[in-house]
C-alpha cells in the first residue's frame, strides 16, 4: 500500500500553471507537493537503503562468480543461470517447496477460519481459546522444532506410543522420504492455524449483524445458509489477504528444514532458502546462490500477482 | 521545529558524552599495551576452557589485553562470519577455525604462514611438544596456515549392560566391524524399543567424515594420491566401506533415524553402540550418569593398519594481524599457549578431545597420569598413533561432494539405494565437480 504513495502524490498534482506570474510566487500546490514528499521521504529512504539496493546488489551479484571471502569478482553472464537450468538440486528443491506450499496454505487458511468461526459463536471461554490458539503464533519456530523432535521421535516419542497403543505400526515422521514433507507441514499448519484465525476474527468482527438478521428475513437462517450467504462472502476481501500471506509464509519455510532434517532424508525435504542458504553460505558460491534468489523473487512476484488477480475479480469489497 | 531542535541537541550531547565515555574507556592503561580479539566457537564446549587461558595468559604476558568476540554455534557459522568479516575488513587476529574449512582459508589467502614465526622459535618448537605428525594437521599446499588445538578422532563408545546381557564381554571388546555388528545384531534384536547402533551417516558434512573413518579403517583413500577423478566402483576397500553401511542397517540395526534422536536413544540406554567424536564424551557422560555402565573402545578397524581421519579445530593467526609487529607477535604468543602444554591440559580436563601436545603428557602438573584412573578418556589417546588428515577434495566443490556423499550413505541406510548403484552414481557425482 505505502508503495503506491509517491506515484499517487504525483498523479494527483496538477499541471503547473504555465504563466509567468507563477515564477514570482510559490503558487500553493508546490507546498502541498513538498509537504507530501517530505512525509514520504523517510520511508523512501529506509525502502531504498533496506530493500530496493540489497535486491539490486543481489541481481548483479548473480551475474558473476564472487565467492565468500574472495577478493575477486568477474562478469560470467549468465552462467549461474544456465547452471541453475541443469542442477539437480534446485529442482528437487522447486517441486519440495511448491509442494509443501499446496499442503500448508489450503488447510491453515480453512482450519484457521474454521476455529474463528467456532470461536466466536459462542462467548464462552471465547478469550481463552483464541489465546491458545495464537500460542504456536508468538513462540519460536525453532524451539517449537525441539518440541517436535522430541515428540516425534521414532521410539521414545510419545506420537508412537500413542500410535503403537492403537496398534498401529510406529513411525520415522522425520527420517521416511515418504513422510518427512507432510511432516513438516503438518507442524507449519499447527503453526499458522492460529494466526489466519486471529485475521479471521478480525474479519469477523466487521461484519455487521444487521446483514445475518436480513438473511433471516428472507429465509436463510440455518448455520449453513448464513455461512454461504453472508459470513464468506464478506470475509472476501481478509480471504485475499489471508491466502497471499500464507502462500508467501509457506513458500519461505526454512527454520523447521533446518533445525529438524536438514533438507534430508536423501533431499526429501530440501526447499527453496534451505538451497539458498546452503549454496551461499555453508558452499560459499555467492553468485550461483544470488541467481536463485532472483529466479525465487521473481517466482513469489509472479505468483502473488496472479493471485491477486484471480482473487480480486471474485470479491466484493464494499 | 523546536521539538526536532531539542532531540537534536540531545543527540548531539548524548554523542559527545558517548564519544567521551569511549575514548576515556579505550585509553590504555600503559601505552603500548596490545588489543588482541579472538574468535573461538561453542561456547558451550569451549567457553570455560578460554576463559581459564584468557586468566592464566594475562598473567603471564601483562602487555596483551584479549578480547572474544561472542563465539559461533558450529564451525560453519564461524567460517561464514570469518569470510564476511574478511570482505569487509572486520577480521580477529586469532581464529579457532573448523578442520575442514583449511582450504577455503588457504584458497582466500587469509591465514598468516606460522612456518618463518616457528623457525624463528628454533629447534625448540618440536622439543616443546608440537610433534610434526601433529604440526601436519594444520598444513595446506605447503604452508603451516595453523596448529592444531582441540582435535578430535572417533571412536567407539558402548553400553557394556547390553553387550553383557547378549552375551558379550565388555571388557574384552571386538576390534573389527565384524564383532561390532554381531553384537549389536543381537542388542537390536531385544526388543522393537532397541537399536543395534549408530554411526552419523547424513548429508551434512560430518556424515563424509565418519564415512573416512570407514574407508580409512578398511586401508582405503577417498582419492588416489596425484589423481585428477575418482574410480570408485572398482576399488574395493571403497565396496568394503559403502557395503558396511548396507551390513549396518541390515544386520547391525542401524535405523534410518536423524542424528539427534539417535543420540537420545543411546543416552536412554536402548542402544548398544555409537561410532561418534571424542568430542562427545563429556557430553555423554553428564547425559547418563549413573544410568548405565557407558565405555569407550577403539573405532573398529577392517585391516591391521587401518587409520582415522582426525577432526576439530586449530589456532589460525589471520592476516587482519599481520600488519602491526605488535599484534602479530601477541597472537603468535596466545597461539604458541593456547595450542601448547598448558592449551592441551585445559582442553583435555574441562572437554576431552585428543592431546594435541605431547609435552602435557609427560608433566605430572599437566596431563601425566590424569588417564590412568579415567579409561573412556584414555581410548583417544592410545588411537593418536592411527590418526591421519581428513581429507578434503580439492577445487571448489569440495565441501558439495561431502554433502553428496551423505546423500548416498542416507539412500543405502533408507534402504533405497543399493550399495553398487551407490557407488557408481558416487564415481560420477564427484567426479563431475572435481575440477
Amino acid at each position: 500500500m505505502n508503495a503506491r504513495s509517491p506515484s499517487s502524490l504525483a498523479s494527483e498534482r496538477p499541471s503547473p500553471a504555465p504563466s509567468a506570474a507563477g515564477v514570482l510566487k510559490a503558487p500553493p500546490h508546490l507546498a502541498s507537493t513538498f509537504i507530501g514528499w517530505s512525509f514520504v521521504l523517510p520511508f523512501l529512504v529506509a525502502l531504498s537503503m533496506f530493500v530496493l539496493a540489497p535486491t539490486a546488489a543481489v541481481i548483479a551479484i548473480s551475474f558473476t562468480d564472487w565467492q565468500l571471502g574472495r577478493d575477486t569478482i568477474s562478469f560470467v553472464g549468465l552462467e549461474n543461470y544456465r547452471a541453475l537450468l541443469t542442477a539437480r538440486v534446485p529442482r528437487i528443491s522447486a517441486a519440495n517447496t511448491i509442494i509443501y506450499a499446496l499442503m500448508v496454505t489450503p488447510l491453515s487458511v480453512i482450519l484457521g477460519l474454521w476455529l474463528a468461526i467456532l470461536i466466536e459463536s459462542s462467548p464462552m471461554g471465547r478469550a481463552f481459546f483464541r489465546s491458545a490458539c495464537f500460542l504456536p503464533v508468538v513462540s519460536t519456530t525453532v524451539a517449537m522444532a525441539i518440541v517436535w523432535e522430541f515428540l516425534l521421535h521414532p521410539t521414545l516419542g510419545p506420537v508412537n506410543s500413542a500410535l503403537l497403543l492403537f496398534g498401529l505400526p510406529a513411525q520415522r515422521f522425520l527420517s521416511d522420504a515418504a513422510l518427512v514433507l507432510p511432516t513438516l507441514a503438518f507442524i507449519a499448519i499447527w503453526e499458522n492455524a492460529g494466526y489466519t484465525m486471529v485475521l479471521f476474527v478480525a474479519g469477523l468482527k466487521s461484519i455487521s449483524a444487521e446483514l445475518y438478521d436480513a438473511a433471516a428475513v428472507d429465509g436463510a437462517d440455518r448455520p449453513w445458509e448464513r455461512f454461504w450467504t453472508v459470513t464468506f462472502p464478506l470475509l472476501g476481501p481478509t480471504m485475499v489477504f489471508v491466502v497471499i500471506i500464507m502462500l508467501l509464509r509457506s513458500f519461505r519455510v526454512f527454520e523447521t528444514v533446518a533445525t529438524l532434517t536438514g533438507g534430508g532424508p536423501r533431499r526429501a525435504s530440501e526447499v527453496m532458502l534451505y538451497t539458498i542458504y546452503q549454496e551461499g553460505f555453508q558452499f560459499f558460491q555467492i553468485g550461483y546462490a544470488s541467481a536463485i534468489t532472483v529466479v525465487f523473487v521473481a517466482f513469489l512476484l509472479l505468483l502473488t500477482l496472479v493471485n491477486f488477480r484471480l482473487m480480486d475479480r471474485s470479491v466484493h469489497y464494499k | 521545529m523546536r521539538i526536532s531542535l531539542t532531540v537534536g541537541a540531545g543527540l548531539a550531547a548524548l554523542a559527545a558524552t558517548t564519544t567521551f565515555g569511549l575514548v576515556a574507556f579505550s585509553t590504555p592503561a600503559k601505552a603500548d599495551q596490545v588489543e588482541l580479539v579472538v574468535q573461538y566457537t561453542q561456547s558451550q564446549i569451549f567457553g570455560g576452557v578460554f576463559d581459564a587461558l584468557k586468566d592464566e595468559f594475562e598473567a603471564q604476558n601483562p602487555d596483551v589485553t584479549v578480547i572474544f568476540r561472542g563465539a559461533h554455534n558450529t564451525y560453519s557459522d564461524n567460517v561464514q562470519a570469518l569470510l564476511r568479516e574478511a570482505t569487509v575488513g572486520d577480521m580477529p587476529h586469532v581464529n579457532y577455525l573448523g578442520l575442514s574449512y583449511l582450504p577455503t582459508i588457504a584458497d582466500r589467502g587469509l591465514a598468516v604462514d606460522l612456518a618463518p614465526l616457528m623457525e624463528a622459535a628454533g629447534e625448540t618448537f618440536e622439543e616443546n611438544g608440537w610433534t610434526e605428525s601433529l604440526q601436519s594437521v594444520g598444513r595446506f599446499g605447503g604452508r603451516q596456515l595453523a596448529l592444531p588445538f582441540a582435535i578430535s578422532m572417533s571412536l567407539t563408545y558402548y553400553n557394556a549392560d547390553l553387550v553383557r546381557q547378549v552375551g558379550g564381554d565388555p571388557d574384552n571388546m571386538p576390534s573389527d566391524w565384524d564383532g561390532i555388528i554381531e553384537l549389536a545384531s543381537a542388542i537390536d534384536a531385544l526388543g522393537p524399543d532397541y537399536a543395534g547402533m549408530y554411526i552419523p551417516y547424513s548429508a551434512n558434512w560430518y556424515g563424509a567424515w565418519y564415512f573416512q573413518g570407514a574407508l580409512f579403517s578398511h586401508g582405503g583413500e577417498m582419492m588416489q594420491p596425484g589423481a585428477t577423478e575418482v574410480s570408485i566402483t572398482g576399488d574395493p576397500a571403497w565396496q568394503t566401506a559403502i557395503g558396511l553401511y548396507d551390513r549396518m542397517a541390515e544386520e547391525g540395526g542401524l535405523k534410518a533415524v536423524g542424528d539427534q534422536a539417535q543420540r537420545q536413544q543411546f543416552i536412554a540406554g536402548r542402544m548398544g553402540f555409537v561410532i561418534d567424536s571424542i568430542s562427545r564424551l563429556n557430553n555423554f557422560e553428564q547425559s547418563i550418569g549413573e544410568r548405565f555402565d557407558f565405555r569407550t573402545s577403539p573405532h573398529p578397524m577392517g585391516v591391521e593398519d587401518g587409520r582415522l581421519p582426525t577432526g576439530g579445530n586449530l589456532a589460525m593467526i589471520t592476516t587482519a594481524a599481520a600488519d602491526d609487529p605488535a599484534v602479530l607477535d601477541a597472537a603468535w604468543r596466545w597461539v604458541k599457549f593456547s595450542t601448547g602444554p598448558v592449551g592441551t591440559t585445559q582442553v583435555i580436563k574441562l572437554v576431552g578431545y585428543t592431546p594435541v601436545n605431547t609435552l602435557a603428557l609427560e608433566d605430572p602438573d599437566l596431563l601425566k597420569g590424569y588417564f590412568d584412573t579415567r579409561p573412556n578418556h584414555r581410548t583417544a589417546v592410545d588411537q593418536i598413533g592411527v590418526v591421519r588428515d581428513w581429507f578434503q577434495f580439492p577445487g571448489e566443490n569440495g565441501l558439495r561432494i561431502d554433502t553428496i556423499i551423505g546423500e548416498h550413505l542416507e539412500g543405502i541406510v533408507d534402504d533405497s539405494l543399493t550399495p553398487d548403484d551407490a557407488l557408481v552414481s558416487l564415481e560420477e557425482e564427484i567426479n563431475r565437480l572435481l575440477p
